[in-house]
């Protein structure tokens, strides 16, 4: 609820806008951070305070600061920096983080050099506020639904392994459970390709078991133990169910 | 490999559970489910109810006590990622029905533009299940949209005045490529020099002046799509597209057709091409274009 108290309201940018940026980025134009005309953007109209110039300043500098020397190309420091970042230092509503052009704002108004370095502009997922693959928005969200270690470092997750996690709702809605198959994934000792299909199989099991059971977020003992059970289901020659 | 049950213990029949629909209110007071939109702002709190009744007999036959069994409701918000949840133990009312009262509350500030409700009966789980309740008979999962994600912009004018044909509307789509997005690339104007017009503006418009309407917003955007969609089916096929473009016109004239004929919009670009009177009859039937104005 406090985090929710401090939330600001944060600034549309309108699909028109989205365009045109979007046209100079393939053309390998950068817009300039923080440049925006006040008619290329709303606000939520309903009420509440919305994000000023010096607040949007503050978080952009604030990112640049927890992300020190490490740049895009260092594609698992600079994920793992960046989505602590966000989630520590991006003050917005859950409604908000849902839209799609709420994250337009921050990809092509505050942040365009940074998500550029990270992902060419090729891929319009990555540059689509909406999508669950969005540059900027599939960070906010892992540094919400997982605990830190979990999203880089030794203990650090795979992009597939992430997507694997963050794009099944009997995971990604409850914290609890993606930790538990975040934490069953790291330690079932594989690695590369061997430990992405680890985890895709035990994904499989995970949905198919929950055909049958009802789990909740509350018991973290349980989900462990019934995450490491479909684990132990998991073999190298995909016989388990 | 070996033959497992899917269910390896009694569940319910779905004739032995009786789920009614959803009861919805906004800051404690009852709306409908369309009139969501219009009464809810990021301030609002949202709850979501429902009734439950259960057959005893049943239950008792497939060998559960009733009380202790488990209703729970959820409020799901996967943009948000929200999960609300609420349980009740079935008990017995003034008149002798099992079931349970439950209501799941959250506010709209915490909640993304795609929302959707579950709910189900839970046995308790066994110790070789880990303790993990069981599903015994879940509730069909109802998805409902809020905000302004299927709208694209629309402009109402006099088309007299700037000399066009006299039509009530039209849909205008200027893309140019596959990807375009469906909310910037499309959009409907709207003649008001039509009295029909003037009361789809103020919401009063008959049933079938809106069925008129979606029939025709309908075929322009299939109608549209099939020039776009050739460049797609020479490189790859419109399934993955539609998955990997979700905002593109090409989305939502699959979306368009599936919801008002039943189709996807492979299926539907052939109707077109091969039986176009098959096609006017499934789309007019679809936006239920002869009901009440018949």
């Amino acid at each position: 609820m406090e985090e929710r108290a401090k939330a600001l309201l944060q600034r549309r940018l309108k699909g028109e806008a989205v365009e045109t940026r979007w046209t100079a980025l393939r053309e390998g134009n950068v817009p300039q951070p923080l440049v925006v005309r006040s008619d290329e953007y709303s606000v939520d109209p309903t009420g509440g305070r919305s994000v000023s110039e010096i607040d949007i300043q503050q978080l952009r500098e604030g990112v640049l600061a927890d992300l020190g020397e490490v740049t895009g190309d260092q594609s698992r420091e600079f994920d793992k920096r960046l989505a602590l970042s966000l989630r520590k230092r991006l003050p917005i509503l859950p409604a908000e983080a849902g839209r799609g052009d709420v994250w337009d704002y921050l990809t092509f108004v505050v942040f365009p050099d940074l998500t550029v370095s990270r992902f060419p502009a090729k891929n319009r997922d990555r540059f689509n506020g909406k999508s669950r693959r969005h540059a900027l928005r599939r960070l906010w969200r892992r540094a919400t639904v997982l605990s830190p270690e979990y999203l880089g470092g030794p203990s650090g997750l795979a992009e597939d392994e992430f997507a694997q996690i963050l794009e099944r709702q009997t995971t990604s809605l409850s914290p609890r459970i993606s930790d538990a198959v975040a934490s069953a994934i790291v330690s079932s000792g594989l690695a590369g390709g061997e430990r992405r299909e680890f985890a895709r199989r035990l994904m499989k099991i995970i949905t198919y078991r929950t055909g049958m059971y009802w789990l909740d977020d509350e018991d973290s003992e349980t989900l462990s133990r019934f995450v490491d059970a479909c684990a132990a289901e998991v073999t190298p020659s995909g016989t388990s169910s | 490999m070996p033959r497992q049950a899917l269910y390896p213990y009694a569940r319910l029949a779905p004739d032995d559970v009786r789920w009614p629909r959803w009861g919805l209110s906004v800051d404690g007071k009852v709306v409908s489910f369309e009139e969501l939109d219009t009464e809810m702002d990021l301030q609002s709190e949202i709850s979501f109810s429902l009734a439950v009744l259960v057959d005893r007999g049943s239950l008792e036959r497939a060998g559960y006590v009733p009380e202790e069994v488990t209703a729970v409701a959820e409020m799901l918000s996967p943009d948000t990622n929200l999960r609300r949840v609420r349980k009740m133990p079935l008990s017995f009312d003034a008149y002798g029905h099992l079931g349970a009262q439950l209501t799941v509350t959250a506010e709209s500030s915490e909640l993304g533009q795609e929302l959707l409700l579950d709910a189900c009966l839970l046995a308790s789980g066994r110790d070789s299940d880990f303790g993990i309740p069981l599903r015994l008979q879940e509730r069909r999962r109802q998805k409902l949209t809020l905000g302004d994600r299927a709208r694209f912009p629309t402009v109402a004018y006099s088309f007299t005045e700037s000399r066009f044909p006299a039509a009530p509307w039209y849909l205008e789509v200027d893309a140019m490529e596959p990807e375009a997005p469906m909310n910037v690339h499309a959009k409907l104007h709207l003649n008001t020099d039509f009295e029909v017009v003037e009361a789809l503006l103020e919401g009063t418009a008959p049933d079938h002046v809106m069925a008129a309407m979606r029939k025709d917003v309908a075929r322009a955007l299939i109608q549209e799509a099939r020039t776009l969609a050739d460049e797609i089916t020479r490189s790859g096929t419109l399934e993955r597209f539609v998955e990997q473009h979700p905002d593109s016109i090409i989305a939502a004239a699959d979306q368009t057709a599936r919801g008002c004929m039943g189709n996807d919009l492979k299926q539907a670009l052939k109707l077109m091409e091969e039986n176009p009177r098959e096609f006017e009859l499934r789309l007019s039937s679809g936006v239920g274009y002869w009901k009440g104005a018949l």
